[in-house]
């Protein structure tokens, strides 16, 4: 099949174009980095703000030491504090504890808590021996910070009434207690270090979202364009000028390099807010977040898994007149996406295991699979290679049956075309 | 030399014989037209003479040689089926058309502004193409089939929906487009057009061609040898003319009459003025394309008259 060069680039032009000028294109390229950088902070001011009255908590004393020591207004323990210990003393603040008057009835504390007189109950149990059992009675069982909180006290009441039995003082156990620190280190080919960042946690999840997230929003483009055409009847007179493989190559062309330009934009602004921190900046002196070989990798990765898809993509606009009758069809082309997305933790985690090697060479779920192996770790170059053999030999492939289906379908008119039907397309001349 | 050659071109669709086995030869420098009731082939036809499909069988030449990807711009083609894209603005939709057409960017926009000149929408050219009525939309895509000068226009029902001025608009601007050497290949169900336009055709019935020939002789060979005379006053009495006439069918100030073997028109008028007939006018009877067409398509042998 003979493919005129300048026909493309006329379609992909035309596609470009088209798209960049819409006010679509403009207002998601604004809001999504609104949303994306709100989702991100919101958590962290919300938590900062501390709305309503802090929570109540009744401290029931059945061992006779522990319950005094658990009201007392403590220091952030280290163990509340492990990352960040000024938000977590803030967080502690949110927290009042009361000893429940002695002899008071559980069943009168439950019902007081039923009722939401009060938030919760902590029942204190134990001797010396056993250590301390405390167990939390509460409507709300959900928050995290709670149980935060509640862990570090228990700890350090144990310590210091330890310590007391030892004869030292109750002051001693905050002397005794230091901040441990974990620093990483990222040890790269040739034993090559450079410090650890939060960059090199994220770089994998990001790498693949980004994929993940341009297949699935511009394939989808792709199909509902052929579709339009396809329903505005305009596609009869353009494929009289054009073949129609040359058309849907232009399409792709055109769509994948709207896509860059926003991902650019989005990417662009996202590195600005992430280097306006100093921190980070310093984090980055010994080298970027992103290695050119990464970079490379990523738009390589992307480049032939686009047209993977949206080969199939365009293909299944062909056959269909309906954004209805695509669904049905779209489900088995998704899912090639989805299976490595759901899979991502544990490949991060084990980027080495053979499930994983063998999904990041398998050309449907390569481009995703892999990506998270290269943000993680320095895969072997014959893997890198064989995957993206496999991942090119498959795209020509797709490419050229899609090529088929889109050819016959785009003329079609009336119901969808079962699938033996377009599988005799496929096979046709 | 024939602008278009089809010999034993066939193509099926599943079981259905959508084009069977057909040879038939379009000569350049006319216009052509592509006759036959919905679903004939005609657009099988035509979209195979595009590339938009391959002939299962069969060979297809432009202008002597075998048909390739070399005369994929020898073609202009408006489709019955319109589609624009309504977004885009109408000089760059015509450039986009121009463009894949072969013309550069700059030759494109010249084409385009001077033929939306010519058809009276030269303000608009910065509009978008979905602000434009239905019959301007139709001049653009008029326009998208012809900016790149095509050798082969193929015009599928251009005159549908129009206005009768825009459809002496359409008409003058298809037989410029004629003179500068586009031929032009209409298919189209209105046969008046068809008796005015076109100086060859084929009409194609269930895949094959059933008749092809020029207008004026196919006419004339389905025309009966009526004489078809219309007076002022009522037609004199049918015993005037007897001895002339095998049949003559009087109605009001109409008559119709079917000469005996061997006697020449002017014996005829003679009698009827001698008879005193106030004769307004006087001629053979001609078939209409539409008459044809029916008789044709329909399978019945006798071709009928209008009237």
């Amino acid at each position: 099949m003979r493919v005129d060069a300048t026909n493309v680039w006329v379609v992909a032009r035309r596609e470009f174009m088209d798209r960049v000028r819409r006010k679509l294109f403009l207002v998601t390229t604004l809001i999504m980095p609104i949303i994306f950088g709100g989702l991100m902070v919101l958590p962290a001011v919300l938590s900062v703000m501390h709305t309503g009255k802090p929570m109540q908590v009744l401290v029931v004393d059945k061992t006779g030491w522990a319950g005094p020591a658990m009201v007392r207004a403590l220091p952030a323990s280290p163990a509340e504090a492990d990352s960040d210990g000024k938000s977590h003393a803030e967080a502690a603040k949110g927290f009042v504890f009361k000893l429940a008057p002695a002899g008071a009835a559980m069943t009168t504390i439950r019902r007081e808590i039923g009722d939401g007189k009060v938030d919760g109950a902590l029942v204190l149990e134990g001797d010396e021996k056993s250590g301390l059992k405390g167990t939390y009675y509460g409507q709300n069982l959900s928050n995290p910070q709670l149980f935060q909180v509640l862990d570090g006290r228990l700890n350090t009441v144990l310590l210091e009434h330890r310590l007391a039995k030892l004869g030292l003082a109750p002051g001693v156990a905050q002397q005794l207690k230091g901040r441990v620190d974990l620093e990483t280190v990222k040890v790269e080919k040739g034993g090559k270090t450079r410090k650890g960042s939060i960059m090199d946690f994220i770089m994998p999840f990001v790498l693949a979202m980004i994929i993940y997230m341009m297949i699935i929003m511009y394939g989808v483009a792709i199909m509902n364009g052929v579709l339009e055409e396809k329903n505005s009847k305009v596609v009869e007179v353009i494929v009289s000028a054009v073949r129609p493989f040359e058309l849907m190559l232009g399409k792709i062309v055109g769509i994948a390099s709207v896509g860059l330009l926003q991902y650019g934009i989005w990417i662009t602004l996202g590195a600005f807010v992430y280097f306006a921190n100093p921190m980070n900046f310093q984090a980055h002196l010994e080298g970027p977040p992103i290695r050119l070989t990464q970079l490379v990798v990523l738009v390589v990765y992307f480049l032939l898994g686009f047209v993977f898809y949206s080969s199939l993509y365009a293909a299944i606009g062909a056959c269909c007149t309906t954004q209805q009758e695509t669904q049905q069809l779209q489900m088995p082309v998704t899912f090639g996406l989805v299976i490595p997305f759901v899979l991502m933790m544990p490949t991060i985690m084990t980027p080495n295991a053979s499930w994983v090697v063998a999904l990041s060479l398998f050309p449907i779920t390569s481009p995703i699979t892999m990506l998270l192996r290269v943000g993680s770790i320095d895969v072997p170059l014959w893997q890198l290679g064989t995957s993206l053999g496999l991942l090119a030999a498959g795209t020509v492939g797709i490419a050229w049956v899609a090529g088929k289906i889109f050819r016959v379908g785009i003329l079609m008119t009336g119901k969808r075309p079962s699938i033996p039907e377009i599988l005799r397309w496929v096979r046709e001349k | 030399m024939d602008a278009l050659s089809y010999r034993g071109v066939r193509k099926n669709f599943g079981d259905v014989e959508a084009v069977k086995p057909l040879d038939l030869d379009i000569p350049a420098g006319r216009i052509f037209g592509l006759l036959g009731p919905n679903g004939a082939g005609k657009t099988t036809l035509i979209r195979m003479t595009l590339g938009i499909i391959l002939p299962d069988e069969g060979s297809i030449s432009v202008y002597g040689e075998p048909k390739s990807r070399k005369h994929e711009n020898y073609f202009g083609y408006l489709p019955e089926d319109r589609g624009l894209y309504p977004k885009m603005k109408v000089w760059e939709l015509l450039v986009f058309f121009g463009q894949l057409r072969g013309l550069s960017a700059k030759e494109a926009k010249k084409r385009a502004l001077a033929g939306l000149d010519r058809l009276g929408l030269a303000e608009w050219a910065e509009n978008k193409v979905e602000e434009l009525s239905k019959g301007m939309q139709q001049k653009i895509q008029l326009l998208t089939a012809l900016i790149h000068k095509p050798k082969v226009a193929i015009l599928d029902e251009p005159f549908s929906g129009l206005d009768p001025v825009n459809m002496d608009l359409f008409k003058e601007v298809i037989k410029e487009t004629l003179e500068q050497g586009t031929n032009i290949v209409l298919s189209t169900h209105q046969m008046e057009q068809v008796e005015q336009m076109c100086e060859r055709i084929a009409l194609i019935n269930k895949g094959q061609i059933v008749l092809s020939g020029e207008v004026g002789e196919i006419r004339s060979r389905y025309g009966s040898k009526e004489i078809r005379v219309e007076y002022s006053g009522d037609a004199p009495a049918a015993d005037t003319v007897d001895g002339l006439v095998q049949k003559a069918r009087l109605n009001g100030h109409e008559a119709r009459y079917t000469l005996k073997e061997g006697v020449p028109l002017r014996d005829l008028l003679a009698a009827i003025l001698q008879a005193g007939g106030d004769v307004v006018r006087f001629g053979e009877e001609q078939a209409s394309m539409h008459d044809i067409f029916v008789t044709v398509v329909t399978g019945n042998g006798e071709v009928g008259h209008e009237g």
